[in-house]
């Protein structure tokens, strides 16, 4: 007697068996969802290895004698950008200071003055050349904003969105009468931006060259030089190490880890985080928050004509007086870009320091930080407020899923 | 911009690192605005112009000045 496995698949008509092979194939094509830190789906072997090489770039920690500094903020990215792996959020948090002139308006980043970005940390050559323990503060400056330090998850997608798309969602004028007039900044020769919290930088390339520069003192073919200490010129033999510090290739492989790291997939949801997801639409969250974008045509399959589901709309909003800070390019104060809420959970599960939400990181918990908008949002922050204790949990629940 | 030194500050940079380039105007810069030409007066501050520049021993001096439009547009 043959086996009855055997005989089973032995009495199965050829069309089943045609369609169970088929359905096999389907399930063996399907790409595992990538885990946080993960690579995006689809990218070629040549993508995946530059991915894994430019991991090394984000994860290498710079000395003195390799370059860092002499003004720094970190001595690695991944140092800031580091919880629960390389590329998510950190507790550093950093200054930034601007001088906004209300005749024009016109806002100065005080880039004479060693901003916008005042570094917080100095190498013990640079101490011992100036005595400073970090960059000096602008007395010229009119505001300044702390920033935490957001994950970098998905930021290819967000770059590869179209300009037509970011522009089409601007209102800065509110023609359609809803209290929301979001409005693009734009870098100092035009381009659109839309990385950093006041959405000056155009291109994610643009973010990873500059920062190396900014954050660590590495100089590189992009930057190839170390700027300025509060404007004065860097102390002679402060910096040993010749310009650039890193070479091109150093600086393709980080800019490749970060454009392929995947974005965090959202939690599976509850019935009540189903629930939470309505009302984040039913009470205008949605209309900055937007929550998905489209990128366009890309040379990078694996970033071409895709979906993002990031809940931003990379437009400046007022946020309101009391969250004002600096200005930066076409931004006021009071204006910010819409931040993404994909991976907010991990600022909530962040492994070292306490958690921080909004720019500055003043609201410990993701409810505080709905409270604390204004401006555009606040009939927003209103609904909020008036839902139900159960309606408001369930909308927190949702946003702890993403 | 200065129009009696014949100077101008223009900002530029990549990503947050920003930096302030100095640049002296060469007497036969050409200088254009919405496509016609224009004078170094006619340029404004925070106006976007894309510049052509030769390094010299007293710096750079630009050769050609041309303002750039930016687009508007918007429709949520």
């Amino acid at each position: 007697m043959q086996p009855r496995t055997e005989k089973a698949f032995g009495t199965l008509p050829a069309t089943a068996g045609v369609l169970l092979l088929s359905g096999l194939l389907l399930l063996a094509g399907c790409p595992k969802e990538p885990k946080l830190g993960d690579p995006l789906n689809g990218l070629t072997p040549e993508q995946k290895d530059q991915f894994n090489r430019g991991r090394v770039e984000f994860e290498r920690v710079f000395t003195p004698e390799t370059g860092l500094g002499p003004l720094f903020n970190s001595d690695a990215c991944a140092e800031c950008h580091e919880s629960p792996v390389s590329g998510g959020p950190g507790d550093e948090v950093e200054l930034h200071m601007t001088a906004f002139l209300p005749d024009g308006p016109f806002c100065d980043p005080l880039v004479q003055k060693g901003g916008p970005v005042i570094q917080q940390q100095v190498t013990p050559a640079l101490k011992a050349a100036l005595g400073i323990d970090s960059e000096p503060e602008p007395p010229e400056a009119t505001g300044r904003g702390l920033r935490t330090t957001p994950d970098v998850f998905g930021f290819g997608l967000l770059d590869a969105v179209p300009d037509e798309t970011i522009l089409a969602l601007a209102d800065p004028d509110d023609a359609n009468g809803d209290g929301i007039s979001g409005r693009v900044n734009r870098f100092f020769d035009g381009r659109l931006g839309r990385f950093g919290r006041k959405a000056l930088v155009p291109a994610l390339r643009d973010f990873n060259n500059g920062a190396f520069q900014i954050e660590q003192g590495i100089t590189s073919p992009a930057v190839p030089d170390e700027g300025t200490v509060g404007g004065q010129p860097i102390p002679p033999g402060v910096d040993p190490v010749p310009e650039p510090e890193i070479t091109q290739e150093a600086l393709d492989l980080t800019d490749a880890f970060v454009r392929f790291l995947a974005p965090p997939a959202p939690k599976k949801l509850s019935k009540e985080g189903k629930r939470g997801e309505k009302t984040f639409s039913q009470i205008g969250c949605n209309t900055c928050h937007v929550p998905k974008l489209k990128t366009g045509n890309h040379p990078v399959k694996a970033l071409a004509n895709k979906e993002v589901v990031a809940y931003t709309d990379l437009l400046l909003h007022d946020m309101g007086a009391e969250l004002a800070d600096i200005c930066l390019g076409l931004a006021t104060p009071a204006e910010f870009r819409t931040e993404p809420l994909m991976g907010l959970r991990l600022s909530e599960e962040i492994e070292e320091g306490e958690p921080r939400f909004l720019h500055d990181g003043r609201a410990p918990t993701i409810e505080e930080a709905v409270r604390l908008h204004g401006g555009e949002s606040a009939a927003s922050r209103d609904r909020f407020n008036a839902l139900s204790e159960a309606d408001r949990k369930a909308l927190l629940e949702f946003l702890r899923s993403l | 911009v200065d129009t009696k030194a014949r100077t101008l500050e223009v900002m530029t940079g990549v990503g947050h690192a920003l930096r302030l380039e100095r640049m002296k105007v060469d007497p036969a810069c050409e200088i254009s605005h919405a496509g016609k030409k224009a004078a170094l007066r006619d340029l404004k501050r925070g106006q976007v112009i894309r510049i052509q520049y030769r390094t010299t021993p007293e710096g750079k001096m630009a050769q050609a000045i041309e303002t750039v439009e930016i687009p508007g547009g918007g429709g949520k």
